[in-house]
């Protein structure tokens, strides 16, 4: 048998040794009370034999030797079960006392495994355990069915003192002090007894007692006497109490004495030894010796061989209908199977195992039919531990004491801790024989029909049962540990809960598994609160406040647990990690300005990139030392990098995102920043030290600005939080984390772990850890002006080609002025920077023209020209303009949208500190806006050159409302710029002379109210076209007055808007913005200025005026040429004295392409009579009816298809009118004609008679030389012109017979 | 009849990865840890059982008190089903385990979902309390 075998079996044999029963008169016992314990106390400590080699025979001849023995020495008082009661209790006080025990055993912390384990592993029987199950069988010593505790002899001790010792002895043993189990009859009343004289040395030499001895010798036999002497030794306090409390075992019941102050003078133990020696020797074993060799003979007599067993069989039948009671028949001592239980006890205690097996085996089968369940458990019992000494069928003794147990179970009430005692012998066995998972199921078996606290004992074995086995089933161990956890809790065993909770966190922590680490978690959490760690109690809530898997009713349990063991303990002064509510701390974001401001918090958004174009020669230029690879790497540059800028009394946000895991609403309160300030030494300025030290402490006291904020978050909720710190020194300042009060109570804290990017240093290859960001530190520097700015009466929805006039407003809430204002905005074609007197102007009344201030605004257009167009658009406000402290400043700003779509502005205005003592060198202040451009007005422009006149071209302005609701009233078309005057094409006006002046005023006012457009509302998805005719300003003389002309209003003529002035004030500078101005002056800028009413009131402040340009329109047609013949109207001649007339034209022809060509003239013959005798059906031209008189340029009413092109059909029917004949050279041909340049052809005709006559019949080619097609960027379409023939306009000349 | 049924899926690594509570009881809050507590021990039990039989149904392998844990092991990753169970119905188990093995196998066809980390499909989820329905 392995070691632990032997141990287990060395356990056995200690506890089913021989009792001895001991009855004393109280003189005895107060000899003994001198040392302050009992007889039986004095004596337990020597009852282990253990140097001895006694002979044994029992039922065989062999004689074996015992090497050691032990007695258990009881009082007589004490040989009884205690009622359940007080059993129980004594076993709580038990498991209460050890909890330090237990603590101890751990050689460690209990919540490292290993620890745990080796103290498993090394478990010895003085741990805690192994004490409790020893007392808790010691609880269930003394039963009826077993005689293995029954006493085997009995001591009775009088002391010398008492009178009559004689007759003492006898009333001893016939007083009713002797136990139940001698007075119910369930043992043999005929005991072993030995009369011992207990004589007190102090009181007198021994000699006195042999007296005595001698009349007890006489009386009782010489061999069952003894003297025994005590109180011989000199005092030794040390040696005596260490002796004792060792070696005493506990009683059961509580005894009175207490060993702790006990001044003793003992005996020497060499006496005792020597008395119990000779009892044991002399006495008691061959008493045993005896007993049992009668009582085999008496078995072997009536139960041996096969006439007794038939007769038994016999004889038990007769029994059969004995009702099944639960205790079953009861036996007293003297029937058979007493004896023979007695006989095999008393064999087991000699460890003569075969013996006592046999016997057993025989006894089993009697109670079985009998029924006597307990009695049968207990001989179950029995056999297996006698299986077990003899180390002989595993199998057996394990079904046997698994059949003990459920036997004993079966009988319930307090028979089923018999049970428990069994399943702690199978446990013991399995340990023993390294079956752990099979010692903890049996553990764990015995465990569910026990109470509470045994359970929990139990289950905290069967754990380091699961823990020692190979491979250790942790899993299975932690559980257990857990449920025994629960029932010690249960039972009020807070350090004992405490334990092995903390064993099992380390199981349980971190696997996924979420409910069962809350569990821990919480029970730690409160026993560690009842167990007064706070530390640890609120270590363990922490952990479990952020459960979001958790039902509400769970989460809200825990959280109030937690606040409640925080309000009690530390309250707010202690700072938590708390993980509610749930911070992002990877990622914040931070808002600071350094000379970068910002006027909103849409511009602070506004990623960095679109302010570099912006800021681009605004700024004053930053140099930037450039490295090369060949430069030693510097040392100072990351040291510029680490912080960042900001400036004293202005905040600093920190964008924290809190989420609320939970399903309830949680309240946070208290929130702010925590910081590091370090305030900079004033190195410089020792001599004011005196003076600066004093005013530091004073302000040093809150050096920082932490507002606070509060809000409560709901279910699942996730917020954006902006947090402010505000420097009020300068210093380093560096943000760390953010605190906050969780429901009024706990206080709560994070560090911010923000990482910068990760950066590879190529060299050594290896990655670098990420290098903390210094996103969160910040310089201080002193203060420094920062202007507020803001934009009024900006729309947020403009209709496109709208003029808005805004105002920009500067304040400066600081007592330092400010100066060397620049402004810059990224939209220079949209939003100017306008005069400061225009401020004080009515908004729309101002754009009108104004006759007397037209020079001075022409002349402030061109000093903003000047401005701006250098510079890069960058506005410069006047050199005086300066910013005091607390003053503001108003300026104009106009916007105009041309495009419509989103449109966002972003607008810089750079600004510096007029005082010295400023952090930085300027600031800027960052804008943006975003306007919406809705749709409008779109115009367009289609220029088709006059065939009358060469400088003289028709306009035509298609006007579309693209907006989709509002509708638009056009005011005015205006003509930029000076070389082109707009003139309204409007019918001739004709002057009948022959009508009554009233007719003639009628049909004035009818053209009058038949203006330019038909009309003047333009409604939604609606196009209107109008038509004008283009001049060529004649600018010599009358530039003025030119200016005026072309722009023409487009209300009704007798309507008295006035114009608006196109060129000057804002209208004109979008302009200027708008068209190129390098652009040549050949094309014409085309202005339409459409208003609108909002709202039915005509209020001037709600009129919108919308200016639409069109730009760059070319005023060269299809064709790159334009010719005008030249002739007179009407030519008088007399055929009769002449027969021809001969004529003279002049062709002029202009070149309005940007190439130089070549033109070639020629007329035509007539035509051959195929072609011209084709006559169209349907229309008939134009020309016949027109009117020899008047003015040509009048007479030609408005055409839009034929307009550009030379209409052939028209020459054709016109050749029939008469022959007429060129009298010129059929073909001309201008060699090199420059772009732009015109040249005359002269021509003549020759007409043989009167009549009307059409002088198209000429063609003109041309071609365009220089042209490449590579080097143009024009499209397919020129180059087709690059080679181009035309055909001649029709122009009638009339031919009339003079009369004279 | 009210009956009790928790499933989990427990990964490689000893983590829950799902877990559902399919049975008709009512849900307890005490109950869920106790499940968890259960399931998780049993895995000690999985781990000797799993060498023994080359069936990837484990059948019965652990049992507390009137609860029952049936193992079903995934040939490939290691990957554990558990199912506590009060109920005997041996074979609507098996049925569950395959069904709910073909789902856990589309769930990782999926390229989105990480092997090993947590199943949050509602889909997935929906399915198993389908099939938990028809089987159990």
């Amino acid at each position: 048998m392995e070691a632990a075998g032997a141990a287990l079996a060395h356990l056995m044999r200690d506890r089913f040794s021989p009792v001895v029963m001991v009855l004393s008169t109280p003189r005895a016992e107060e000899s003994c009370r001198k040392n302050h314990l009992g007889f039986v106390d004095l004596l337990r400590p020597f009852s282990v034999l253990d140097q001895i080699n006694v002979p044994v025979r029992t039922a065989s001849e062999q004689p074996y030797r015992l090497q050691d023995f032990q007695l258990r020495i009881f009082n007589a008082s004490e040989i009884r079960q205690p009622s359940p009661e007080i059993a129980e209790e004594h076993l709580v006080e038990i498991v209460t006392n050890s909890s330090d025990d237990a603590v101890g055993a751990l050689q460690g912390d209990p919540a490292n495994i290993e620890v745990v384990k080796q103290m498993a592993e090394s478990e010895t029987q003085v741990s805690w355990f192994q004490r409790y199950s020893k007392s808790f069988m010691s609880t269930l010593a003394f039963s009826e069915h077993e005689a293995l505790d029954h006493p085997v002899a009995c001591l009775l001790v009088v002391s010398s003192k008492d009178e009559s010792p004689l007759s003492q002895f006898v009333d001893l043993f016939n007083g009713n002090q002797l136990p139940r189990l001698l007075n119910e009859g369930a043992m043999d009343p005929k005991i072993l007894k030995h009369y011992v004289l207990l004589h007190d040395v102090q009181d007198g030499a021994l000699d006195g007692c042999n007296e005595i001895l001698f009349e007890m010798r006489g009386a009782f036999g010489v061999n069952n006497c003894g003297v025994l002497p005590i109180n011989s030794g000199a005092p030794d306090v040390a040696f005596q109490l260490d002796f004792w409390t060792r070696r005493s075992s506990l009683p059961i019941i509580p005894s009175s004495h207490s060993t702790s102050e006990l001044v003793c003078i003992v005996s020497s133990d060499v006496q005792i030894t020597d008395f119990l020696l000779d009892v044991t020797l002399k006495q008691v074993i061959p008493h045993m010796e005896q007993k049992i060799r009668m009582l085999n003979q008496q078995v072997s007599a009536t139960r041996k061989g096969l006439k007794n067993q038939l007769k038994n069989l016999w004889w038990r039948k007769g029994k059969d209908d004995t009702p099944d009671v639960q205790t079953g028949p009861v036996y007293t001592f003297s029937s058979m199977e007493s004896q023979i239980r007695v006989l095999a006890d008393y064999a087991f205690m000699l460890r003569d195992y075969d013996l006592a097996l046999s016997n057993y085996r025989l006894l089993s089968s009697d109670y079985k039919t009998d029924k006597a369940w307990k009695h049968y458990a207990g001989v179950q019992e029995m056999i297996g531990l006698c299986l077990f000494m003899l180390d002989q069928s595993r199998r057996e003794a394990e079904m046997c004491l698994d059949t003990a147990y459920n036997y004993y179970q079966k009988c319930g009430g307090l028979t089923a801790k018999y049970a428990t005692r069994t399943a702690l012998w199978l446990s013991e066995m399995h340990k023993a024989r390294g079956q752990f998972r099979e010692a903890a199921g049996v553990l764990f078996r015995a465990s569910v029909e026990e109470l509470d606290l045994r359970a929990g004992v139990l289950l905290e074995q069967a754990a380091y049962c699961y823990l020692r086995a190979s491979p250790p089933m942790l899993r299975k161990f932690g559980f257990h540990l857990v449920l025994a956890g629960n029932r010690y809790i249960v039972c009020a065993q807070h350090k004992h809960a405490m334990r092995v909770y903390r064993s099992a966190l380390s199981i349980f922590e971190d696997q996924g598994w979420k409910y069962i680490s809350d569990h821990v978690h919480f029970h730690l959490g409160r026993l560690s609160h009842f167990l007064g760690s706070f530390d640890l109690a609120i270590l363990h809530f922490m952990k479990l406040i952020s459960c979001s898997h958790q039902s509400p009713t769970n989460q809200s349990n825990f959280l109030r647990e937690f606040l409640y063991v925080v309000q009690n303990t530390v309250g707010k002064d202690k700072l938590l990690e708390l993980d509610l509510p749930a911070v992002k701390v990877e990622n914040v974001c931070v808002h600071f300005e350094d000379h970068r401001t910002y006027a909103s918090s849409a511009a602070a958004a506004a990623p960095e990139e679109i302010w570099g174009p912006v800021e681009e020669g605004l700024l004053p230029a930053v140099t930037v030392t450039l490295h090369t690879w060949m430069d030693a790497p510097s040392k100072s540059l990351p040291q510029v990098k680490d912080f960042n800028i900001c400036v004293a009394g202005e905040d600093i946000g920190v964008d924290v995102e809190f989420s609320n895991p939970l399903q309830i609403p949680i309240d946070i309160s208290s929130i702010c920043l925590s910081c590091e300030f370090i305030e900079t030494a004033a190195a410089s300025e020792e001599i004011d030290s005196q003076i600066s030290k004093e005013e530091t402490a004073d302000i040093s006291a809150s050096p920082l600005f932490l507002p606070q904020e509060a809000f409560s978050l709901k279910p699942e909720e996730k917020i954006v939080v902006r947090l402010m710190v505000k420097p009020l020194k300068e210093g380093v300042l560096k943000v760390v984390g953010v605190n906050w009060i969780l429901s009024g109570v706990a206080a709560g804290h994070r560090d911010f772990a923000v990482l910068g990017p990760r950066i590879k240093r190529s060299k050594s290859g290896a990655r670098d850890e990420p290098l903390p960001h210094q996103r969160l530190k910040f310089h201080v520097l002193r203060h420094m002006p920062r202007l507020d700015v803001s934009v009024h009466e900006l729309p947020a929805r403009v209709n496109s080609g709208e003029l808005h006039r805004v105002v920009l407003e500067l304040y400066n809430p600081s007592k330092v002025p400010v100066k060397k204002l620049k402004l810059k905005s990224s939209h220079s074609n949209s939003l100017l920077v306008g005069d400061p007197a225009d401020l004080d102007m009515e908004f729309p009344s101002c754009l009108e023209v104004q006759a007397q201030e037209g020079q001075q605004e022409v002349h402030n257009a061109e000093s903003f020209e000047q401005d701006s167009s250098p510079s890069g658009l960058v506005f410069s406000f006047p050199e005086g303009t300066v910013l005091e402290g607390g003053s503001t400043v108003l300026w104009p700003l106009w916007f105009h949208a041309s495009h419509a779509g989103m449109l966002s502005i972003n607008t810089v205005i750079y600004y510096e500190s007029d005082g010295a003592t400023v952090g930085l060198m300027y600031r800027t202040v960052r804008m943006t806006h975003t306007i919406q451009v809705l749709p409008a007005l779109c115009i367009s422009v289609q220029i088709s050159p006059s065939p009358m006149h060469l400088q003289q071209f028709f306009l035509r302005l298609d006007v579309e409302n693209q907006h989709l609701t509002e509708s638009f009233w056009l005011r005015q078309v205006s003509c930029a710029g000076d070389h082109w005057c707009l003139a309204p094409l409007l019918p001739p006006m004709v002057e009948q002379e022959g009508m009554g002046g009233t007719d003639t005023a009628e049909v004035r006012a009818a053209f009058l109210s038949a203006s330019v457009c038909p009309s003047q509302l333009l409604p939604p998805s609606q196009t209107l076209s109008l038509f004008f005719k283009l001049l060529v300003a004649q600018h010599k003389g009358r530039s003025s007055s030119e200016e005026v002309t072309s722009n023409i209003g487009l209300g009704p003529p007798s309507s008295s808007e006035p114009l608006i002035d196109i060129s000057s004030g804002p209208l004109f500078r979008f302009l200027l913005s708008a068209t190129n101005p390098m652009s040549d002056s050949g094309s014409v800028d085309v202005v339409l200025i459409s208003e609108q009413q909002e709202g039915m009131g005509t209020v001037q402040d709600s009129l919108r005026v919308g200016a639409h340009h069109v730009c760059h329109c070319s005023v060269q047609g299809a064709q790159p040429f334009v010719w005008v013949m030249e002739a007179p109207k009407c030519v008088v001649h007399d055929f009769w004295t002449q027969p021809f007339c001969e004529v003279s034209v002049t062709l002029t022809i202009r070149n309005c392409s940007i190439f130089a060509a070549s033109v070639r003239v020629e007329t035509l013959d007539l035509p051959s009579a195929a072609s011209s005798q084709t006559t169209q059906g349907g229309w008939t031209s134009l020309g016949v009816s027109t009117p020899p008189s008047g003015e040509s340029s009048k007479a030609e009413p408005p055409r839009k298809s034929t307009s550009g092109v030379p209409n052939t059909e028209v020459m054709v029917n016109r050749a029939s009118c008469g022959p007429f004949l060129w009298c010129n050279l059929q073909a001309s041909t201008i060699h090199t004609l420059p772009a732009g340049a015109s040249a005359k052809v002269p021509l003549r005709i020759a007409f043989f008679a009167p009549g009307s006559y059409d002088l198209s019949r000429y063609r003109i080619s041309w071609t365009l030389l220089e042209f490449e097609p590579t080097s143009s960027l024009s499209t397919a379409a020129t180059s087709k012109e690059a080679l181009g023939t035309g055909l001649g306009h029709p122009l009638l000349l009339t031919v009339v017979q003079s009369i004279t | 009849m009210a009956s009790t049924a928790c499933f989990v899926i427990v990964s490689r690594n000893d983590c829950p990865i799902y877990e559902s509570e399919v049975g008709t009881a009512p849900k307890k809050d005490e109950a869920a840890h106790l499940h968890q507590f259960i399931l998780h021990a049993s895995l000690d039990i999985v781990q000797d059982v799993v060498w023994t039989t080359n069936a990837m149904y484990l059948k019965l392998v652990d049992k507390f008190n009137d609860l029952l844990v049936s193992v079903y092991v995934t040939a490939d990753t290691h990957t554990r089903l558990m199912l506590l169970h009060d109920s005997r119905n041996e074979d609507g188990i098996k049925n569950f385990f395959q069904e709910v093995h073909e789902l856990y196998i589309k769930m990782l066809l999926n390229p989105l979902y990480v092997p090993g980390s947590r199943i949050t499909s509602p889909f997935f989820d929906t399915r198993v309390r389908t099939l938990a329905r028809k089987y159990l």
